[in-house]
């Protein structure tokens, strides 16, 4: 008995041990191509680089556009500023939303609530020729508002069911001791509400945060200037269709795009399992 | 009185307005369409190309002079100017100016043209243009003035060689409106201050007002809109007898057979109507009672309901709109069902052709279907190990198989394009460690399916073993102390009991999960790029594919969209349905 | 301190009428229990008189000022929830504070409230504490003190006792008695525990189905009730009811079920119209007298088996099956009949109530 169970917990280490393995294996190649020269993938698959250099990384944080403006820093600060804006206004826009969802009986309520649903359901990259109509008529391409207007009302539909799903958890009569006491439905929202739902909030921000630092499409259609490009923009044209791709620079580039988005999501992913399954993924 | 009623009044009035508004903007834009554009456009662009050839035809100053004349004549509606630019000397540079060999301003036959005027400079260009085509021009616009269109531009041959050029210029006048809009409106405000005022003071009288006003508004445009037909039929006569003259011929030609189109009239009346028939059983009334009753609820609602309603709602029926229209060269014309025929006709394509809809949609079936039954077994497989309390090291396990969830897609997507790498891939690599065969991944449909698959899976099976872990926790630890009492065997266990517990849970994840698959763009579009000959593509690259690399056609995509959006959405309703189901039995 | 008012109050939901036309003047001072079973319409009523529900007909007055349209933080109202509703992420000092900071108190006035309160609770040592490390019973108190600090004019409590273990729950109902006796303000209390409600209230109302069926003090409750149900919903065990006719024959009425029969001499008076009908009889467990059996009763008497008996401590439950039905009879602890005896048993023309069979009316009331 002891024999076997011993036996078994090792088989599952075993089996734990090469699936991680084989899970960080193009992580770890990723790693060691933008420390070892060359632009071409090397033929091993050993992780361990055999010559560190830092060329790469001199190469995309030093590229310069053709009038000498140092592109890296404007991408990163656009990359910034764009997941920055988008994670606030995601968040206050699927927040407002999915409290009154949750808490509201209204006459188009059911209405609405399907709308956020199903507009999921339409491809988004398809939405891009209308949306690009739209921006131009705004004055927003080239900007980076537009995007984050873009990228908040597309994260929006499913933060609004995940923020929903988790408020609807919150006891209602919360919100009336507050009332009692003498807080306005503000007060309430976000003296109360807010507090108590901080890991849906966590989750969403995560997500709308993501939505924003990771797109690549929509910010190579909208966005047409070197300068205003965003870092997935800029990585992309490493080994873009045009020209011959330059690996080791795209594996530098995507291990500094990849660091903070990484962080991120290992600071808040002790959220990520009471805030999804408590909101939009039990519905 | 309440200030409910206030607000029910003025959102009656506000329908009833909003009523008239829209069919006056129907009619008026249905007149404008079809009516001022075939008067304007057509019978101006039949008469420069048949001037054109006939002067080219004709070739001798005083018959150019003589039809232009007669063309003057006959159209005036049109402001146009027809001239004849005498050849340049291709040896001599000083040589190179071009003259008016005829004109409708007779004093300027002879004359050079002035290149300052931009007039004569755009007829310098034209002139080049043919002369270099070779062959008659229709309708060359000036990039910088589009009031200055080249309608038409012939070459004039005499002994086999370019001896002139026949040039027709309009410069359209603000395009003539058939008849005033402002009575409609006016119509309009009147009966917008009626509903109002009876709203206000006899709610009763409301009703039958807004009525009387709307079929009074309908049959005032059908009597406007035949009036602006009548117009235009006469104008076409008249262009018509004109040509004939001109051309001395009897045909008639294909561009005047346009007549004005009746969609406005059909989608905007009855639309009013609804809108108005709304307002008659007082909706605007309860829906003001019920926004003051609900005010904060709608209050917080507008900041997300705007940004959706402008970015995601107005793309989303602008989409479904251009899904009837066919988009070439900047123009939209409305096609009907044309482009979803052609989709669900194959195209005229062998089923076995990647293009083919059918071809492309069984893909994306098995696309979904293989990742989500991936993602759900591993990540599954994974919960169930590492749900175990006594297993070491289970945080540091979680947190690095969670990793492919946290990259950014597109950089896994071109990772794994370079792992599939022919000749420097990894996955090569390990093949000829192995002793195997190099493959060409992206060369045959089945290696690049695999390809794509296997990167979805690693960048997917993280969700699901978070979901699966997430739910595994919340299934009372009693239940399994129940079926160990019960002395049940592990896998009786698991398909008795742990999974039909986790199945609340994971129903709604495999749903997210299968339509996030089914729209999964990147990984298509990056790893495999639909290789070879776009047959791994799925419906959403194959529409981007249309849209923007075989020759913008937006419509086509757009009818691609609506086409998996109804796809989506039957599928979401029929999941819906079977977890009912399951749940109740 | 304030009196409340409610005039032909109505509660709809769509088209259910949740509450149907109540009229109740809550007195200055008293502590008024609304008692009913569960989805009476109790709640409902609480919460409308707090604010948390619009008011669909009629009127409710606080210190004789409608407050239909007033918002719950000015109607100076305070409530106890059934699930105590404390904010999970404040602490409990912050938990009594936070309805005086939304009212602009001054610092120093809230602190000296709070420590008042906590002490008047003993809760001064959990200040610090979250509610989630907390007891049922400290949350419970913490949830008064919540009220407390407030000084409202009127104290709205929904089912506060709910949630405890029997123990606890005399335990706060006791604590509650004293902390009433000490603030005198006036309480409006709803509970569907009748033992809470004879024991707290200075008058019951009791509730069915949206509609008030008698209101008074505890004792006149249990003695006169108006109707069947109210006779019924109180008293431990409940009353007994025994299905029968009303016969009068020469001036004497008398009501006469299968194998009963008894005379109402000194109720006779008090039926309006003796003639022939169909009536329950009532009669509580303690009123019923009963005798070693005997094979030669006198007529009043009935012969009744006893199917099961349950001693309580200081007295014992015994449930008897009779040829007029299965009645309960409370007796002491001294009495040893055992189950399966047959005993004679009788019920006093003076502990018998009387309720018509069609309208439940009490006919001797
Ligand atoms: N928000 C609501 N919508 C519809 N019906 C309700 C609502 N709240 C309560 N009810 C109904 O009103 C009745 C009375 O409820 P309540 O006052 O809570 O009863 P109780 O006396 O147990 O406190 C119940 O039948 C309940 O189903
Ligand atoms: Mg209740």
């Amino acid at each position: 008995m002891q024999q076997s169970t011993k036996m078994n917990r090792a088989i599952t280490h075993l089996f734990l041990i090469i699936f991680t393995g084989m899970t960080l294996l193009p992580v770890a190649l990723v790693l060691r191509k933008a420390v070892s020269p060359g632009k071409a993938f090397e033929l091993t698959i050993n992780p361990i680089p055999s010559k560190v250099t830092s060329e790469h990384f001199r190469e995309v944080i030093g590229k310069t556009s053709s009038d000498g403006k140092w592109l890296f820093g404007r991408q990163l600060l656009n990359s910034t500023l764009i997941a920055l804006g988008t994670t606030l206004l995601g968040v206050f826009l699927a927040a407002t939303a999915a409290y009154a969802f949750s808490r509201f009986r209204f006459p188009g309520r059911n209405g609405g609530m399907m709308a956020f649903l199903v507009v999921q359901m339409f491809p988004a990259t398809l939405l891009m020729i209308p949306m690009y109509v739209i921006l131009s008529k705004l004055g927003l391409l080239n900007s980076i508002l537009g995007l984050i207007f873009v990228y908040s009302t597309t994260a929006i539909p499913f933060c609004v069911w995940m923020l929903k799903g988790y408020f609807d958890t919150i006891p209602k009569e919360l919100e009336e001791a507050a009332l009692i006491d003498g807080a306005s439905r503000i007060r309430i929202f976000y003296t109360i509400v807010l507090p108590l739902a901080r890991p849906a909030l966590a989750v969403t921000a995560l997500f709308s945060f993501m939505t924003a630092w990771n797109e690549y499409i929509l910010a190579a259609t909208f966005l047409n200037r070197e300068e205003s490009y965003t870092l997935p923009v800029l990585l992309n044209s490493y080994v873009g269709e045009h020209g011959s791709a330059n690996w080791g620079a795209f594996a530098a580039g995507a291990v500094l795009v990849s660091i903070p988005i990484v962080a991120l999501f290992y600071a808040l992913q002790k959220h990520l399992v009471s805030g999804l399954t408590a909101g939009g993924v039990k519905g | 009185m309440k200030r409910k009623h206030i607000t029910g009044a003025l959102l009656t009035a506000l329908f009833a307005g909003s009523a008239v508004a829209i069919s006056a903007a129907a009619v008026y834009l249905s007149a404008l369409n079809s009516g001022e554009k075939a008067i304007i456009e057509s019978p101006a662009r039949a008469y420069a190309a048949a001037l054109a050839l006939r002067v080219a035809k004709d070739a001798s100053p005083p018959t150019a002079q003589t039809a232009l004349a007669a063309v003057t004549q006959n159209a005036k509606a049109l402001e146009h100017i027809s001239v004849v630019v005498e050849p340049r000397s291709t040896k001599y540079r000083f040589l190179r100016k071009r003259r008016f060999l005829a004109a409708n301003d007779a004093k300027r036959v002879g004359a050079v043209l002035n290149k300052q005027s931009p007039l004569d400079k755009r007829l310098y260009d034209a002139a080049s243009s043919v002369r270099s085509a070779g062959k008659p021009l229709l309708e060359l616009r000036s990039p910088q003035d589009s009031n200055l269109t080249v309608l038409a531009a012939a070459p004039v041959m005499r002994e086999g060689k370019h001896y002139a050029t026949a040039i027709v210029i309009t410069a359209p006048k603000a395009p003539p409106v058939p008849a005033p809009a402002w009575p409609l409106f006016a119509c309009g405000l009147a009966l917008f201050a009626f509903a109002l005022l009876a709203a206000l003071f006899a709610p009763r009288l409301r009703h039958v007002l807004v009525l009387l006003g709307v079929i009074g508004m309908s049959g005032f445009s059908w009597w406007w809109t035949s009036g602006v037909s009548a117009a235009y039929t006469a104008n076409l006569t008249h262009t018509l007898a004109g040509l004939q003259r001109t051309l001395g011929t009897s045909g008639s030609l294909d561009a005047l057979s346009a007549s004005p189109s009746p969609w406005a009239l059909i989608i905007g009346i009855p639309l009013a109507l609804v809108i108005s028939l709304l307002a008659l059983f007082g909706v605007g009334r309860r829906m003001a009672a019920s926004m003051a009753e609900h005010r904060l609820a709608y209050t917080l609602l507008i900041p997300a309901g705007l940004g959706m309603a402008l970015l995601v709602l107005l793309p989303f029926v602008y989409g479904l709109a251009l899904g009837f229209f066919n988009h070439q060269h900047g123009e939209y014309n409305f096609v009907g069902l044309k482009n979803f025929v052609e989709i669900l006709s194959g195209g005229d394509r062998p089923l076995s052709h990647p293009l083919n809809f059918y071809f492309t949609l069984g893909v994306t079936v098995l696309w979904t279907a293989v990742n989500v039954f991936l993602h759900v077994t591993i990540g599954l497989a994974l919960a169930l190990v590492l749900k175990d309390p006594l297993l070491r090291f289970k945080g540091i396990y979680r947190a690095l198989l969670i990793l492919p969830w946290a990259m950014p897609n597109y950089i896994t997507a071109l990772i794994w394009k370079g792992m599939f790498h022919y000749q420097y891939g990894a996955v090569n690599h390990v093949l000829e460690i192995v002793g195997l065969e190099k493959v060409s991944w992206f060369s045959s449909f089945s290696t690049a399916f695999i390809a794509n698959v296997t990167t979805n899976t690693w960048l997917g099976f993280p969700f699901m073993m978070v979901v699966a872990l997430g739910a595994l926790q919340s299934i009372p630890g009693d239940v399994y102390e129940a079926a160990a009492v019960d002395g049940a065997p592990r896998h009786k266990v698991f398909f008795h009991i742990t999974l039909p517990l986790l199945r609340p849970a994971l129903y709604p994840a495999i749903v997210l999960g299968s339509i996030w698959t089914f729209n999964m763009f990147n990984i298509i579009y990056l790893v495999s790029a639909g290789a070879p000959n776009g047959s791994s593509d799925i419906l959403i690259t194959e529409a981007y594919r249309w849209a923007f690399q075989r020759g913008d056609r937006y419509g086509l995509a757009a009818a691609y969209a609506l086409i998996i959006f109804v796809v989506l959405f039957f599928y979401s309703k029929i999941a819906n349905r079977l977890s009912r189901v399951s749940e109740d039995g | 301190m304030a009196n409340v008012t409610l005039e032909k109050v109505v509660k709809r939901y769509g088209d259910n009428e949740v509450v149907k036309s109540i009229d109740l003047e809550i007195p200055d001072q008293e502590l008024v229990v609304l008692v009913g079973p569960s989805g009476c319409g109790k709640s409902t009523t609480l919460r409308m008189i707090a604010g948390l529900e619009d008011i669909t007909g009629g009127e409710i007055r606080i210190d004789g000022k409608r407050v239909n349209e007033t918002a719950p933080k000015d109607r100076d109202i305070a409530m106890v929830f059934q699930s105590y509703a404390l904010y999970p992420h404040m602490t409990v000092r912050e938990n009594l504070e936070f309805g005086l900071r939304m009212r602009r108190a001054p610092a120093k006035e809230i602190s000296e409230r709070v420590e008042e309160a906590a002490s008047m609770l003993s809760i001064e040592e959990l200040l610090s504490r979250r509610p989630k490390q907390l007891s049922g019973g400290q949350r419970q108190r913490v949830a008064m003190g919540r009220a407390i600090v407030r000084r409202p004019k009127v104290f709205l409590f929904d089912e506060p006792l709910s949630n405890l273990d029997a123990k606890l729950r005399a335990q706060m109902r006791l604590e509650l008695a004293r902390l009433h006796a000490r603030l005198r303000t006036t309480m409006v209390y709803v509970t569907h525990d009748q033992v809470e409600a004879m024991t707290l209230a200075d008058r019951i109302v009791v509730m069915n189905e949206g509609v008030i069926q008698q209101v008074g003090s505890p004792l006149e409750l249990y003695q006169h009730p108006t109707n069947r149900f109210v006779a019924g919903f109180l008293g431990t065990p409940a009353m007994n009811f025994v299905s029968g006719q009303l016969s009068s024959t020469a001036g004497e009425v008398s009501f006469t079920a299968e194998g009963l029969q008894i005379a109402l001499e000194d109720h006779g008076s008090k039926l309006e119209s003796p003639e022939a009908k169909e009536v329950v009889l009532g009669v509580r467990p303690p009123d019923i007298k009963l005798s070693p059996d005997d094979p030669s009763p006198t007529p009043g008497m009935v012969r009744a088996k006893v199917e099961v008996r349950e001693p309580m401590g200081a007295e014992i439950f015994l449930h008897l099956d009779s040829t007029c039905g299965a009645l309960v009879a409370r007796v002491d602890s001294d009495c040893d009949y055992r189950a399966g005896d047959a005993v004679m048993l009788s019920i006093p023309n003076r502990a018998v109530h009387l309720f018509d069979a069609a309208s439940h009316q009490n006919l001797l009331f």
